[in-house]
């Protein structure tokens, strides 16, 4: 290693190129799991819930509610009418849902969520007030007391500014207004009840899903009309996690064409670096060869320094990342309620492939050199 | 005396059996060296001459295994080491053999003691107390923590035959030892190089004959062959 330590100037380029790429590919997984957990961690509530709700109708039908409500894991279903806010993700504006509940239920979904009431208190009936999880307060810019913006360009949303008076923490993201004041200021057009069943126990959520999605896919079994269930649909956690793996897996593809792209030209780029040192190493390994050094001996120290440098620009670049995302997450993203990924297993495998080839492209290319190498040819060069 | 026939020789030293290496183009066949046979004996100081081009690098090269012969053997202690597998040869030359070459190279981002303790693995306390001497001996232990490029053409080629004698060579080559050097460091340079005759054979390859006063056996080549071998108690080569 002496070789790389006194020779910065050639160390410096290869192992950067690898460290720059490496952060640059875990930058970019990173960034996609980022999309991915902002989507499941605005609706994780849905772990603890699930939701049905019909869109052209204000309510699903008594004979659909009684046949999902009387299925085995059902603890209980609470009707919410909710209108939608939105909040800031790394991949722009995503709306979340703000339940429009009654006291009673507020207090049981904050509790089943996870979450305590740390400071406020729940609103009042009639009033247009509001309580959510602090990352989505910090997400809206508001503390407690001021107002928050709950407008909405597209979706069924409240007219009025409604007031902070409550901050919740320790669970899922969640958002609760007064149910009665909903029903007063929504748009009749727009008023949709939102029925949140409540599993047994959470370990039964899966179980309770699978019910409710027989009972809308099997309506005649169920003695129900086809119009009982038509545009009814039922939010699931595992269906949001479906949807988003399928929406996702373009870019995860188009992700591994960036790598590959990445990978090959930086493999380019040491490979020749790794020739042009290597020439300029001729007469130190034409001269070991000529000591009496085998080859192999030869060819597993440069396999030792070429692994070594390549193994410290691969952990720099995972370190680099580390520090500038954990950086970017204390200061900027959660103050403002940003939901940032972790350089997770998924970053560090995408990555990998950056030091196994940038290795092999560069040590082969020099490998080839130096088993063909001729010491008294080198010995001769005057 | 020119040319001896293996009968001659005795088992010990190192024995060159009608080497031969030859380039070939498509129209001719050129002799580097032409069936050569010599011996040089354990302890021995020998030296080989003659005009540029007359071949006698590359005997040094077949002497000592850096170039494999066209035809003919080489043997080392009765040992036919030209014979061997090439991993004995190169096991033989890093523990037997000690070279310095025209051209010191030095590995650049090594300090001189470092470059002197190259052909040692695992350079101990001895090995480095040891190249230290011989940087002293030399004139430049003060270099020791230099690098090559701190030093002067003359001080690296001290060098460099500092790193040759380190590990004790049973066989030193030496190619041109004091081309590139003065009169006074060259002889200073000299008296160090003999001091290999303590433990083994000296070997060098020269155009000066004033260096090799008192060596045992003289070579003179011409144009491949060998023409003229001198021992001391008989010597034919005058300087």
């Amino acid at each position: 290693m002496t070789y790389y330590r006194r020779n910065l100037a050639r160390t410096l380029p290869v192992g950067g190129a690898i460290a720059i790429s490496v952060f640059l590919i875990s930058s970019i997984v990173t960034l996609l799991n980022s999309v991915d957990d902002s989507i499941l961690v605005n609706y994780g509530f849905l772990r603890r819930f699930s939701a049905m709700g019909t869109q052209y109708e204000k309510n699903i039908s008594p004979a659909l509610l009684n046949k999902a409500r009387s299925t085995p894991h059902v603890k209980s279903v609470i009707v919410s009418i909710p209108y939608f806010v939105t909040i800031k993700t790394v991949f722009g504006q995503m709306p979340v849902p703000i339940y429009g509940l009654t006291p009673k239920d507020a207090r049981e979904i904050t509790k089943l969520t996870g979450n305590k009431l740390v400071a406020g208190r729940f609103p009042n009936p009639n009033e247009p007030e509001i309580v959510m999880t602090r990352s989505w307060a910090n997400n809206k810019r508001a503390k407690l007391g001021e107002i928050v913006e709950v407008k909405h360009e597209r979706l069924p949303t409240l007219r009025a500014k409604q007031k902070l008076v409550g901050i919740l923490e320790g669970g899922d993201n969640i958002a609760i207004t007064d149910q009665a004041y909903v029903l007063l200021e929504l748009p009749e057009a727009v008023i949709r009840s939102s029925y949140l069943f409540l599993p047994k126990a959470s370990s039964e959520m899966r179980a309770l899903n699978n019910d409710l999605n027989k009972v809308l896919q099997s309506p005649k079994h169920n003695k129900l009309k086809p119009e009982d269930v038509n545009y009814v649909q039922l939010y699931t956690f595992e269906k949001l996690v479906k949807e988003l793996r399928d929406n996702l897996g373009f870019l995860y593809k188009f992700l591994a064409v960036a790598d590959g792209l990445v990978i090959g030209a930086v493999a380019l780029l040491s490979g020749f670096l790794a020739n042009i040192y290597f020439e300029q190493r001729l007469a130190e390994f034409g001269l070991l060869s000529a000591f009496g050094f085998r080859r192999e001996r030869l060819a597993k120290r440069l396999m030792i320094e070429s692994g070594a440098l390549v193994l410290i620009g691969w952990l720099g670049g995972l370190f680099l990342s580390a520090m500038i995302f954990r950086l970017l997450d204390y200061y900027y993203m959660s103050p403002n309620g940003l939901v940032l990924a972790d350089i997770n297993m998924s970053a560090i495998l995408y990555t990998l492939p950056t030091p196994i080839i940038v290795g092999v492209a560069s040590l082969g290319t020099v490998l080839i050199r130096l088993y063909t190498l001729d010491p008294i040819e080198i010995m001769e060069r005057r | 005396m020119t040319n001896p026939t293996t009968s001659e020789y005795s088992a010990s030293g190192l024995r060159a059996d009608k080497l031969t290496l030859t380039f070939e183009t498509s129209r001719t066949t050129t002799y580097a060296v032409r069936e050569v046979n010599l011996q040089i004996g354990a302890r021995e100081f020998a030296g080989i001459v003659g005009p540029s081009g007359s071949g006698k690098t590359s005997l040094m090269y077949l002497l000592s295994g850096l170039r494999t012969a066209t035809s003919g053997a080489v043997f080392l202690n009765d040992w036919e080491y030209s014979a061997a597998a090439p991993t004995e040869r190169l096991d033989a030359r890093r523990k037997s053999f000690g070279f310095v070459f025209q051209q010191p190279f030095l590995v650049p981002y090594l300090h001189i003691l470092e470059n002197v303790l190259v052909p040692i693995e695992n350079a101990r306390e001895a090995d480095i107390a040891r190249g230290m001497e011989l940087l002293d001996s030399l004139g430049i232990a003060d270099l020791a923590h230099k690098f090559p490029n701190e030093c002067s053409g003359g001080e690296r080629v001290r060098a460099s035959m500092a790193r040759g004698l380190v590990h004790r060579p049973e066989y030193l080559f030496v190619d041109e030892p004091t081309a590139s050097l003065d009169g006074a460091t060259g002889s200073k340079v000299m008296e160090v190089l003999r001091s290999q005759r303590d433990h083994g054979t000296l070997i060098v390859v020269t155009h000066d004959l004033e260096i090799l006063n008192d060596a045992d056996v003289v070579f003179r080549m011409r144009d491949g062959n060998l023409i003229e071998t001198a021992r001391a108690e008989n010597p034919v080569i005058s300087t």
